[in-house]
């Protein structure tokens, strides 16, 4: 058996049927999972995220449009968007002061691994003025939220907005040929 | 109502870096779901932090206990179940169910009192097996209120999401009830059997606790350990 396409996996997870989301599960899992175990920092949460999130979208298979682009990004915004939600919720609730803690280092950045694949990310990266790296590292990889990188940075709420969302278009146009096509 | 103006604007951005609270989110799926203009940008979005998302985290294999409990949660429900035969012969249920009796220390005939592979659908207990030997599962037992209540015990998920109460006793009209931050759960009534009575349930409630109860009093208690927190 070769390796499917997107295309064809996102097919087959939207018939409902258990093969798709084993399909699914067999491509995109390492990569769900991994990202799932990047912000919640343990195997258990990880699991309980990449499984409720699965079995939730392949259960609506609506919630995924052709034009959104390729599933295996859509899931990964999924979970990803579903770790923070609980992270979040999580720290709330057990009263955590994260960011009381934490000294307020000049620039935040990435830690971008070692393959060859990664240079053309870094590259991009090195292209972000170093204010929008910084939120964007915040963002992404402190997993704060806009109002904790507002407060973190002492910057005002829209200032930060606006540079999140230049700063990942930048990215977007740097990593430009792989666009999504409708 | 989204509350944008034409389009997201520079809401796809940070809704695909998860920067925003859940109400801005709901808004942005809203809007998203019928606008394939900003169902494109989000999805351009998307993909960019997919790409920082390769670059920069570390790849870990899963538990392989994640794909089964992927595939067990995918299984049809009980009204239509012909897969269930498939996958599981009757010989290796029945080597399960007597597993499962000696893992919660109850008589021999646990769970083995109904149906195993004599009807079209399967039933209650078939689909425990069928679930229980797809999971990582812990068990308790239940707390008798008082002298002479039968044996009980509780198999479930690490995470809760499914549970198996077995009572050792062919006992009529109990109700299993659970109790979690949303307030009580009642999960309906064991269905007895010749020897034992049981009932597997699955739930997103994620209970806290178990109570036997006998027409509104409640006969025996069960605390179940919360692992993923």
């Amino acid at each position: 058996m070769g390796e499917q396409s997107d295309e064809t996996l996102a097919r087959a997870f939207g018939t409902q049927r258990p093969e798709g989301l084993e399909a699914v599960y067999a491509a995109y899992g390492r990569a769900l999972f991994s990202v799932a175990r990047n912000i919640f920092g343990n195997d258990d949460d990880a699991q309980d995220c990449v499984h409720d999130v699965l079995l939730r979208v392949w259960r609506r298979p609506e919630s995924f449009r052709s034009e959104r682009g390729s599933l295996r990004s859509f899931l990964m915004a999924c979970i990803r968007n579903e770790a923070l939600t609980r992270l979040r919720d999580a720290a709330r609730h057990r009263r955590i002061e994260l960011k009381a803690v934490v000294s307020k280092p000049e620039a935040y950045d990435f830690e971008v691994r070692d393959v060859v694949e990664t240079e053309r990310v870094r590259r991009a990266l090195a292209t972000l003025p170093q204010e929008q790296r910084s939120a964007l590292a915040l963002a992404y990889a402190e997993h704060l939220s806009h109002r904790e990188i507002a407060e973190r940075l002492n910057v005002p709420l829209g200032t930060i907005k606006s540079r999140l969302a230049l700063g990942l278009r930048r990215l977007k146009s740097q990593l430009g040929p792989q666009e999504v096509t409708a | 109502m989204t509350g944008f103006g034409e389009h997201l604007g520079e809401q796809a951005e940070l809704y695909a870096l998860g920067v925003l609270d859940p109400e801005e989110r709901q808004s942005v799926e809203r809007h998203i779901a019928g606008c394939a203009t900003c169902t494109r940008e989000v999805g351009r979005a998307e993909e960019a932090v997919a790409a920082l998302d390769d670059a920069t985290v570390p790849q870990v294999d899963p538990p392989a206990e994640l794909g089964r409990r992927i595939a067990a949660s995918a299984l049809p429900a009980p009204s239509n179940v012909v897969a269930f035969k498939r996958s599981v012969g009757i010989g290796r249920q029945w080597a399960l169910a007597a597993s499962i009796a000696l893992i919660v220390g109850l008589g021999s005939g646990v769970a083995l009192d109904r149906g195993l592979g004599g009807s079209q659908a399967p039933s209650n207990d078939e689909l425990a097996i069928q679930t229980i030997a797809a999971s990582h599962f812990l068990h308790a037992s239940f707390q008798p209120a008082s002298a002479g209540v039968p044996v009980a015990k509780v198999l479930y998920a690490r995470d809760r999401s499914w549970l198996y109460v077995i009572v050792d006793a062919d006992v009529a009209g109990y109700r299993v009830v659970g109790r979690s931050e949303k307030g009580a759960l009642d999960f309906g009534a064991l269905r007895p059997g010749k020897s034992t009575s049981t009932l597997f349930v699955r739930t997103t409630d994620r209970p806290r606790s178990l109570q036997i109860v006998d027409r509104g009093r409640i006969v025996a208690s069960a605390t179940l350990a919360a692992l993923s927190k």
